[in-house]
Formats: structure tokens, sequence, C-alpha cells
């Protein structure tokens, strides 16, 4: 594959600088994040203390195994990231595309499965809100649900976007843009990525593993 | 590194090991976690489930994410954002899980209509 060599922006001194600067963005931007999700983790932890007992009933109408399946399908996804930004690092351009092509097939894996849950949460009633339609033994049970479509539904949110970034990051490895003098779209999207990772990996516990 | 075949313009390469080991690692993990779970621990089980997830999350930040290393500033940022969510974290749970009974005649004061067909327990267990 060809390479196209990247010009270092007029206003930096080097690429090393510029690479300093775009990933110093990107951490501002994931601390913003973190805390953007801290509010949702607050929210979970009031209702929680508030009703025990509700949670522990509502989590069994959530399977553990599609949990468990997504998380390891994540956990894989941000290990195959990694392994991309090391192949451009290394200039090998075609295992740096099919390290992406399998990150956005996990990506895929974990919105398929997670549709088949809403599906079933759906149909059951088990709505957010004023929407809840669902049978239950607490009154209070749509609490859980509205937790539980907020969060997982900003974090699925977060994967949509991600596929979009890596589609974006293969279209330009096609192209020929990262190498091992260039490759900051590919770090910065992988930092993003692992956050998504992050997210997932407090949610699944929280939300499907309730003692 | 200063040998290695695998550095080019300063970039430093993390070894591969460290990838493979935090896949493992994490995979690991999670197998435990979801096996603490089918135990019932009482009021350990939170305790054990985020701890594990704390593990975890220190793998992939630490090796995924490069954090090991990082340059100061940018692992700087990560603790100042990692302290104000402990923080706001810490005053929610010292309040939440302190009062009791405040909320006991709320449904009534404000009058929320639960959506939530109410069945009774064997119904319960009965359709599901």
């Amino acid at each position: 594959m060809n390479i196209v060599k990247h010009k270092v922006a007029h206003h930096f001194a080097n690429a090393h600088q510029e690479f300093s600067s775009a990933k110093l963005g990107m951490w501002l931007f994931l601390a913003q994040e973190v805390l953007f999700f801290s509010a949702l983790f607050v929210a979970y932890a009031i209702f929680r203390a508030l009703n025990p007992e509700m949670f522990i009933e509502a989590h069994h109408h959530l399977s553990w195994k599609m949990g468990a399946l997504n998380t390891v399908v994540l956990i894989i996804s941000s290990f195959t990231m990694v392994m991309s930004v090391r192949s451009a690092q290394l200039s090998r351009q075609r295992s740096t595309f099919w390290y992406l092509a399998a990150t956005f097939f996990c990506a895929l894996m974990f919105m398929v499965v997670k549709s088949f849950e809403y599906y079933e949460k759906i149909t059951h009633g088990y709505l957010p809100s004023v929407w809840f339609s669902g049978e239950g033994t607490f009154e209070n049970l749509h609490i859980f649900f509205g937790i539980y479509f907020t969060m997982t539904g900003l974090h699925g949110l977060h994967v949509l976007v991600g596929m979009g970034l890596i589609i974006w990051l293969m279209i330009k490895t096609v192209k020929g843009h990262f190498y091992a003098d260039y490759f900051t779209p590919l770090e910065n999207v992988g930092l993003y990525w692992h956050l998504v990772d992050l997210v997932w990996i407090f949610l699944f516990p929280l939300l499907y593993l309730i003692g | 590194m200063s040998d290695s075949h695998e550095e080019h313009s300063g970039h430093f390469i993390i070894p591969l090991k460290f990838y493979v080991m935090t896949l493992v690692a994490l995979l690991i993990l999670t197998v435990i976690t979801v096996l603490v779970a089918q135990i019932d621990l009482g009021p350990l089980n939170i305790y054990v489930a985020m701890g594990v997830a704390a593990i975890k999350a220190t793998f992939v930040i630490l090796f995924f994410m490069g954090m090991k290393w990082e340059e100061g500033f940018n692992i700087l940022i990560f603790i100042g954002c990692t302290a104000f969510l402990g923080l706001f974290l810490a005053f929610i749970l010292l309040d939440g899980f302190t009062r009791t009974g405040v909320y006991s005649n709320e449904d009534e004061i404000i009058n929320i209509k639960s959506p939530v067909k109410i069945i009774s327990d064997t119904d319960y267990h009965n359709s599901h």
C-alpha cells in the first residue's frame, strides 16, 4: 500500500508537539466524559441506596449471560484496537486495516446483542418512566429501567459513534494516511474506544450482577 | 528501547506482551466477577464486584490506554478527574446510605402514580 506523508500543521514546531497537543486535547475530552458518566453512576447509587430490594428484584429481568457476552466482546475489541494502533506504529497498513475491521465487527456484535436485549425489555413493557407498562412486585420497578435505559443507551450511543469513527479510520488507512510517523487519529480514537470499554466494565456488574 | 528495531521517530512502541497480558487478565477477571456474583455473600457482593471492576479498569488504563508511559500532564488530568469523581460519589454515598425513612410518605404527599402493574409474589414466579 502507498503512504500519504503527513504534513505537520504550520502552528506546531514539530510532529512531536502536534502529537502531544492532540493527546492532551483527547485526555481533556475523556476526563469530561468520565465526569459526564459519573452523574449517571451517582443517580444509580442514590436510587439503589433508597430501593435495595427493588434493585435486586429488577436485575433478574436482565440476562447476565448476554451482559457477560458483551463484556467479552468489548474487551476483545479493545485488544484489536491497540493492535491496530501498534500495526500503524510499525507501518503495517494491511494489519492496521484488518485489526480495525475486527474492532468494528466486535462493536457491531455488541450492538446486535444489545438490540436483542432491548427488544425483549420493550416487548414486556419494561420501558423507562411513564412508558413503563410491565408487571412487577415493586411499585417503583420503573426507576431501575429508567436507569438501565439511560446508562446503557448513552453507552450504546458512544459505541455507535465509535463505529462511525472506526469506519473513518479504515478509509484513511486504505488511503495510506497512517504509518510510523503519523497515527494521531488512530491513537485518539483508540483512547476513546477504551473509555467506552471502561464504562461498560462498571455497568456490567452494577446492572447485571447485583448480589 | 534504544536498540529496538521497532522504534520510529521517537514514538515508543509498547511491547506486545503488555497487550496480550492485559487481554488475558481482563478475560480471567470477567470470569471471576461472574462466578463470584453467583455466590451470595450478602452485602459483600457489591464490594467484590466493584473491586474486580476497579482492577479491570486499572489494566485498561495502564496498558491499553498507555497511561504507564504517558506524559506527566496527561496523567495529572486523569488523576484530577478521578479525584473529583471520587469526591462526587463519596459524598452522595455518605448521604444516600445514612438517611432512612425520609421518603416513606412521599407517594402520599406528591401523589405519584406508579406505572407498574403490581402482581403477587406467587403470580410473579409463575409467569417468569
